[in-house]
């Protein structure tokens, strides 16, 4: 007996990953689970620092191909692979200089910047489902007008375009007035 | 305060869409005003923030996806062990397999003990491939052995060329497209071109059917059906939304077809031109034998 599968090819998948489809992504991150944790696990990490850095090297690959400055010239295992042992290099670099390091100095906690960071998180969350979609698709797909429309079933590019300026400009308010208030605008 | 002209040149070159000319002229405006310097850092750190969320969010998701078959390391097994442990494994579940839809050929019992020994594979071509152009072809065709020409393993030629000879009782994954990137791991783990081939996930391979999937999508009546037609396989229903896999196992010459989709597997018959209603298997050990090859390849 033999066994053989076939499904949508490489190609559509990347189609459809470069237009932002998640089903996509999900079903890459399954398909390559184990040969990417395997570098991980394989080089001193455990299973769990393997899932964050495969999860990290599948989401750099996303960003490249949602924003559209990706032409892939080798599979897209072949690429995530080579992101996961770029960054599984980096963490270990960053392992041995912690190790290397007085632990006091190593860790010195930025109050203002954590405070900055929870008011913006918490503008972020303020914002309407829909609204936070078109920014962050904006802004960290870099997807075209014309893709996020089609994703959240906008009429036409212009509106999305008047989306997303709206949903900005509430979310510049809703930061400066936090700002303000802590005196963050200075 | 910025004008929207500068607010909207800040966004692009946060953004990085400035050409190399708007980005110096711009960065030019910005040394000399520091109220748009202090715009600048304002919106850098939105931007970042927004970029934090979604990678958030992103990674949430993908925690949300059931990983079926977690990896075999740590487990303290050996290579040799490994790859006899997949043979087993192999042999079990082709054998049910034959059992279950072939009941009644008793060759099915010497499956796995001919099992020809499964080389590491070290596929590193492209197999991209296009499963809606094909044309259905006999179980095992002249593409297979072309494609498994390609790979590097001696036994699946085997393999092709019993089938097409005569029927054998045989039990092999073949086209096991492993992708094997000896080249990049040498730098930092050299032992692994020798650890390969046995559970990696694969590439995408070539179904020996042509595929039409989520045609009369609005069709009330078929809306999750299959049929075969005209050497194709119509799957009828809103499929372009997910992704689905077929999983194809060949015995005797006699074609057994699987659907993946969304988590559920599909028998799909073969014997007739009808229309069917794609009903997911539900007895568990089949279901956990399809989702073991699944998990293999």
């Amino acid at each position: 007996m033999v066994y053989r599968s076939g499904a949508v090819n490489e190609k559509e998948i990347f189609e459809r990953i470069c237009k932002g489809d998640e089903k996509a992504l999900e079903y890459l991150y399954q398909k390559y689970y184990r040969m990417m944790t395997k570098l991980v696990i394989t080089n001193s990490g455990t299973e769990d620092e393997a899932r964050d850095i495969y999860q990290d090297a599948l989401i750099v690959f996303w960003q490249k191909a949602t924003s559209g400055n990706l032409i892939l010239t080798s599979k897209m295992s072949t690429y995530i692979y080579s992101i996961c042992q770029n960054l599984w290099r980096k963490e270990l670099d960053r392992k041995k200089r912690l190790s290397n390091e007085e632990k006091d100095t190593a860790v010195t906690l930025d109050t203002e910047t954590s405070e900055r960071e929870r008011i913006l998180a918490g503008c972020i969350d303020q914002l309407g489902e829909t609204c936070k979609k078109v920014l962050m698709y904006y802004y960290f797909e870099e997807m075209s007008m014309q893709d996020i429309a089609e994703k959240l079933g906008f009429a036409n590019t212009d509106t999305a375009k008047t989306k997303k300026y709206k949903c900005k400009k509430k979310l510049d308010e809703l930061v400066k007035a936090q700002y303000s208030e802590q005196d963050f605008l200075d | 305060m910025a004008s929207e002209r500068e607010l909207e040149l800040l966004d692009d070159y946060l953004r990085n869409k400035l050409g190399a000319q708007d980005k110096s002229a711009f960065e030019e405006v910005l040394r000399n005003d520091a109220g748009l310097q202090k715009e600048m850092r304002v919106q850098q750190q939105v931007v970042n923030s927004l970029r934090s969320a979604r990678v958030a969010e992103l990674k949430q998701m993908l925690n949300n996806v059931p990983i079926t078959a977690l990896p075999a390391e740590g487990t303290g097994m050996s290579v040799a062990a490994k790859v006899a442990a997949w043979l087993v494994m192999a042999g079990l579940v082709g054998g049910g397999l034959y059992i279950y839809y072939n009941a009644e050929d008793e060759s099915a019992q010497s499956i796995s003990a001919d099992t020809p020994a499964l080389n590491p594979a070290t596929t590193p071509g492209d197999h991209a491939t296009t499963p809606a152009t094909e044309n259905i072809a006999p179980p095992v065709s002249e593409r297979d052995a072309s494609d498994v020409a390609e790979s590097t393993q001696p036994e699946l030629n085997n393999d092709s060329k019993s089938a097409h000879s005569k029927a054998t009782d045989s039990v092999a994954p073949a086209a096991r497209n492993v992708f094997e990137p000896s080249e990049e791991t040498k730098a930092i783990e050299p032992a692994t071109a020798s650890d390969s081939g046995k559970g990696a996930a694969g590439v995408v391979t070539t179904p020996s059917i042509a595929i039409e999937a989520g045609i009369n999508g609005n069709n009330g009546k078929y809306n999750f059906h299959y049929q075969f037609k005209d050497n194709k396989l119509f799957l009828y229903g809103v499929f372009e939304k997910n992704l689905y896999e077929l999983m194809e196992f060949f015995s005797n010459n006699k074609r057994t077809l699987f659907l993946y989709y969304k988590n559920n597997y599909y028998l799909l018959n073969e014997d007739d031109n009808k229309i069917k209603r794609l009903a997911p298997i539900s007895d568990p050990a089949m279901v956990r034998k399809l989702k073991d090859y699944r998990a293999a390849r």
